[in-house]
């Protein structure tokens, strides 16, 4: 093929590809935004009837492959931001739509005030709301979750437990006018001493601030802690023995001087394959001197099942460390027509320049 | 040292192919004044004298930065775009002091000079210095040298341009505010001030036309894992923040909530354990187009 032929060959190619991602893109939105709508519709606390609603913006989170593990392979997230405007004042909505479903959100008031869907009481009246119209939504159970809410009393910073069922309050007020009194719930189940995050919602001056659900992510599997923390972290100690770094001189560092009476594990839940979770025993091995590369501890990962290493990392840092005392550380019209030009336009960029750029090359070639 | 500026034939023919790369977004803005980026990533390269950091630090964080000056190119288009790493690994001379200390004091002259409005970002290492300890330096590849705040960044920014700063090194949200004079006999203190020229930035501020981020205490390395919630490793915090803030035009107070959701799973960024750590000095809630 001369070399003329195959520019205008992979030229057109390219632009059948730009216009079927148009298509693919429009199609996948669509299905989110639709998603979105849904959501704020019946979930949020707000008389939408009240606001234009208008999106912002719309995106599939797309991070580079080549930087470490891709932690959303596996998962498809698309980012809608919305914009809810009144006479009484402006919102921003961010819905996050995970592998097809809503799980999690962010509200901003982002001037005056918002206009309620209707009177809420407290924030565990807010709560309650939120959960009922949640479960509405989602055609799901969440009755063990509103009654654990009924066992609070008074807004306080406390822990209920029922069953498997725990539910965290912590409450924060604040002087700072754009922090106001905030107070969260947060559900986990808590199966052989490792939690799994249910909801975690949170309020601002009585409004919905946000929400994310794992429910709708992630799947819990094999829930069995075969292995104590005991041995977990003899585990991690014996793996620690072979393991090692290297150094941009290519010296590999090893033999590490671990403190094993330092060392803390923690039970956490992880992917082990697509979106199911295991416990896992997160091990952090500090080290007895900082070792080269800021390297200060080591963290490894233990499959609380079956004692499995899955990962071995440097914990390090660039050379300013806290002294020990220290406490710091401690309905829109518009978007589905806004886009079709958008989208269309890209193309037709794409094609015109490709056409320019045929007609400059023949025409170099003619000379 | 390398050094990357895009030079505008080149970026004219990567914005095209960029086309195709964002058509699964939708809703970009594309900036009005003339913005200015630099991003610094310097690597170190000390092995007989620790901490340098490791092979792979150094190959995560020379990656990341390149992505981050790749999302603050295109979203500042035609603005130029710096890119700095030390690079031990292909034969070329690391990053000396002078070279690092000049180049980054020049090039923060040279963008307020070509710019209205400069972001900068800067991932490595970071100690304190002077006679009472309150000034700060960004190591450079090769020890001992360093960009002091006082000496080698605040006189060069002193347009008061550089609005938008991540200072990806520890302790870098040290020493501010700062008390009037805003300065000891080793010169104005703090890289706060030095970057911004900014008295009245607050802590978590809503308002103000300069957002700094740095860290209280220890800046964690790219590489580390965030603990319990593998694999997130810190490159992807980063990364993903400007990733956010480029193609979705969040503010910094957005993007830290939504990565808190996403990463830490608390619903907002107050609830996360970063905060308080990971400080915003001024206002939170400006974007990329500040």
């Amino acid at each position: 093929m001369k070399q003329s032929n195959k520019i205008i060959f992979w030229g057109f190619i390219a632009i059948l590809i730009s216009f079927e991602t148009v298509y693919v893109v429009r199609s996948d939105f669509s299905t989110a935004n639709a998603k979105g709508l849904e959501f704020i519709s019946n979930v949020l606390p707000i008389d939408l009837s009240q606001y234009n609603l208008t999106l912002k913006s719309y995106g599939e989170v797309k991070l580079p492959s080549d930087i470490g593990v891709n932690p959303l392979k596996g998962f498809k997230k698309e980012v809608l931001t919305y914009t809810l405007e009144s006479n009484k004042g402006t919102l921003e909505v961010i819905c996050t739509v995970t592998n097809g479903a809503v799980s999690g959100c962010f509200l901003e008031v982002r001037s005056g005030s918002v206009i309620l869907d209707r009177h809420y009481s407290d924030p565990i009246d807010a709560a309650e709301g939120f959960l009922k119209k949640y479960q509405s939504y989602y055609k799901t159970n969440l009755a063990d979750m509103i009654e654990l809410l009924h066992k609070v009393n008074s807004l306080k910073n406390v822990t209920l437990v029922s069953g498997s069922l725990k539910l965290t309050i912590e409450t924060k007020r604040s002087s700072i006018p754009p922090f106001g009194d905030k107070v969260r719930f947060r559900w986990t189940r808590v199966y052989n001493g490792c939690e799994y995050l249910v909801l975690d919602i949170g309020f601002l001056n009585g409004v919905l601030h946000g929400m994310v659900d794992h429910r709708v992510v992630y799947v819990i599997g094999d829930t069995s802690v075969n292995i104590s923390k005991e041995q977990a972290i003899e585990i991690a100690m014996e793996y620690v023995k072979n393991y090692s770094y290297l150094m941009p001189d290519m010296t590999r560092i090893s033999n590490f001087n671990v403190s094993k009476d330092r060392a803390v594990a923690e039970l956490f839940p992880a992917v082990k394959y697509a979106n199911v979770l295991y416990p896992y025993w997160s091990v952090t091995l500090y080290l007895n001197e900082t070792y080269p590369g800021g390297v200060y501890a080591l963290l490894v990962g233990v499959w609380a099942d079956n004692g499995e290493v899955f990962f071995c990392n440097n914990q390090a840092a660039g050379g300013l460390y806290p002294p020990p005392d220290d406490n710091t550380r401690s309905g829109s019209a518009t978007t589905e027509h806004s886009i079709s030009p958008y989208m269309t336009a890209l193309a037709v960029l794409a094609a015109i320049t490709f056409i320019v750029m045929v007609v400059i090359y023949t025409k170099k070639r003619g000379k | 040292m390398k050094v990357v500026k895009l030079a505008r034939s080149r970026a004219l023919a990567l914005l095209f192919i960029s086309f195709f790369g964002m058509s699964h977004l939708i809703g970009i803005k594309f900036v009005n004044a003339y913005y200015g980026s630099g991003v610094f990533c310097p690597n170190r390269y000390i092995p007989e004298n620790p901490p340098g950091d490791t092979y792979n630090e150094i190959v995560l964080s020379t990656y990341t930065c390149y992505y981050i000056a790749m999302y603050l190119w295109e979203h500042y288009y035609p603005g130029y775009c710096y890119f700095y790493y030390g690079d031990p690994f292909d034969g070329d001379p690391v990053v000396t002091a002078s070279t690092y200390s000049n180049s980054i004091m020049l090039t923060l002259y040279a963008l307020e000079q070509s710019s209205d409005k400069v972001t900068v970002f800067s991932k490595g290492h970071c100690t304190p210095w002077g006679t009472y300890g309150v000034h700060y330096q960004l190591l450079c590849t090769f020890y001992p040298d360093a960009a002091k705040d006082s000496i080698h960044i605040f006189p060069y920014t002193n347009q008061a341009k550089c609005r938008f700063c991540f200072i990806w090194h520890c302790g870098t949200a040290r020493s501010y505010p700062v008390p009037p004079p805003y300065r000891d006999v080793d010169g104005p203190i703090g890289l706060p001030l030095a970057f911004t020229h900014n008295v009245a930035m607050t802590k978590y501020g809503t308002s103000g036309p300069c957002v700094y981020l740095g860290w209280i205490w220890l800046s964690p390395q790219f590489e580390s894992e965030i603990p319990g919630h593998p694999p997130w490793q810190y490159a992807h915090f980063a990364c993903y923040f400007f990733y956010c803030m480029h193609y979705y035009g969040w503010d910094v107070w957005y993007t830290l909530n939504y990565l808190a959701q996403e990463i830490y799973g608390t619903y907002d960024f107050e609830s996360c354990p970063l905060y308080d750590s990971l400080i915003v000095w001024g206002n939170r809630y400006m974007t990329l187009n500040y």
